[in-house]
């Protein structure tokens, strides 16, 4: 076998021990890589900055824990931002893990002052997709009359304001696609478009393609899209934490993909170059 | 048989389909009234297939375990872990410190273990795929490069342009084919929802 061969096939367990390597070293020991800024995550940033003190936003946590890592970090960063701005929150979630993670990410709003049942609370899972996300738009109490600690919803000072998605002033998802859950087209169908609620996206990396038409559109008012998104906010809210750290690491692995991508390429065309030639002598 | 099996579900179908079409267009306050009132029923079914969907889980590995008790140490360990988990989430409460035990240090890193994996998947299929054998080969593995190193900081330091380039293709080229999938998408759910309401959609009700 030629280098050139050696190089198109290389044995997988070496990709898997660099990959490994790639994660690991910049997990442990971070570089600090400097993020810039996009704007898709400024738009989010300005319009969140927009709203008024005081005001009620939805957001649902409706993702599982493989896509944790990408999505908790854009909401501990989002949280930062509407804690400074004493904007109310209200969780909902259409996976069953999904009040968990909101629970953990609410610790954010818990440190800053806020008030359980008054400036902030999590009304838990519900099933049933879309149809129960439009019957909660139209009607939160008609789905949620306990919050997922067991609480009497109807008694919370922060649900007397609301009667129903018109009430809110942001909606936003934080999804990793509508497979066993509410997706994004679903919340765009039953806030933005059935209520005219301005709405915001987080997603997984690979679900950005499919939602950037609805920011070119003018339908939502931001998208966050994977880790590097998330990075972004924290910097834009001056609170680096998880995201950032975990750029690092994303970034070299992202980089050795491209290499190894590259390499095989260049072993292909090497092999074919070295073949013609071969059959030109014969 | 035919009318429990497709007579009654169509017409079923029929009824809560035209009422929240006409909801969603018209403001009558009975009809308004029974469409919130057939969501909260989605909500309420949701919930009992969520249930049978857990005793389906449980009969078929206790099918499993008694006939081949020596061979289902998976089947045993998902039982186990079921009943436990079910056990202390209607005893404790989930937010109970030993179910967020489970959830913190049992789903969550497992979860997040299994769909790491795909990273070393994803890398080494790209490398044995990725290949520029024809002209349109040729451009998915530029724009996919670009589109990787310019997501990432490391990225922008080796190429400068990537991350303006990426945003090119990313609000351009994407939404453009994007947005022709999403349309195509929505004209053909108008289609099957209407098919299913007037019953010509068989499959979803159990008729091949």
């Amino acid at each position: 076998m030629t280098f050139f061969e050696k190089v198109q096939n290389l044995d997988k367990r070496v990709f898997y021990l660099l990959m490994a390597l790639a994660i690991a070293i910049p997990t442990i020991r971070p570089i600090g890589l400097p993020v810039t800024i996009t704007s898709p995550v400024k738009k989010t940033f300005d319009f969140v900055e927009s709203l008024p003190s005081g005001s009620v936003v939805v957001i649902g946590f409706d993702y599982e824990p493989g896509d944790e890592i990408e999505l908790s970090p854009q909401a501990k960063a989002l949280f930062v931002q509407l804690a400074r701005k004493k904007i109310k929150v209200v969780t909902i979630s259409s996976f069953p893990v999904g009040p968990m993670f909101a629970e953990e990410c609410l610790k954010v709003l818990k440190d800053a002052g806020y008030q359980y049942g008054v400036d902030y609370v999590n009304l838990g899972y519900y099933a049933g997709g879309e149809s129960t996300l439009a019957a909660f738009a139209k009607n939160p109490a008609s789905i949620f009359s306990k919050d997922w600690h067991g609480n009497d919803v109807a008694s919370m000072p922060i649900m007397k304001e609301i009667t129903g998605m018109k009430d809110f002033a942001m909606a936003m998802t934080l999804n990793d696609g509508p497979t066993g859950g509410t997706g994004t087209h679903e919340w765009v169908r039953q806030s933005v478009m059935a209520y005219g609620t301005p709405f915001i996206i987080g997603c997984t990396g690979v679900l950005a393609a499919n939602n950037m038409p609805y920011l070119d559109s003018g339908q939502v008012k931001g998208v966050l899209s994977g880790l590097r998104a998330a990075a972004e906010y924290e910097q834009l809210v001056g609170k680096l934490g998880d995201a950032t750290r975990g750029m690092d690491a994303q970034s070299i692995g992202h980089v050795l993909i491209v290499a190894f991508v590259l390499l095989g390429n260049l072993g292909m065309l090497a092999s074919r170059r070295r073949r013609s030639a071969g059959g030109e002598k014969k | 048989m035919h009318l429990a099996k497709r007579t009654i579900p169509v017409a079923i179908a029929f009824v809560c389909g035209i009422i929240q079409v006409v909801d969603y267009f018209f403001k009558i306050e009975s009809v308004n009234t029974w469409a919130q009132e057939i969501r909260s029923w989605v909500s309420i079914v949701a919930i009992f297939a969520l249930g049978l969907g857990a005793v389906n889980v449980l009969r078929v590995h206790l099918k499993k375990v008694r006939q081949a008790p020596s061979e289902s140490l998976n089947s045993i360990l998902l039982l186990i872990t079921f009943l436990v988990t079910i056990s202390i989430g209607l005893t404790a409460g989930q937010s109970s410190k030993p179910y967020k035990f489970i959830f913190d240090y049992i789903i969550v890193p497992t979860g997040s273990a299994i769909f790491s994996l795909l990273a070393f998947y994803i890398g080494t299929a790209a490398y044995r795929a990725f290949r520029a054998k024809n002209a349109e080969a040729a451009i998915l593995l530029v724009t996919g490069c670009i589109v990787m190193l310019g997501k990432v900081p490391l990225g922008e330091k080796i190429i400068p342009f990537a991350p303006k380039w990426t945003t090119w293709i990313m609000e351009v080229l994407n939404v453009g084919g994007q947005r022709g999938v999403m349309i195509a998408g929505a004209i053909g759910f108008v289609a099957v929802s209407l098919r299913i309401i007037i019953g010509l959609e068989r499959r979803t009700y159990g008729v091949d």
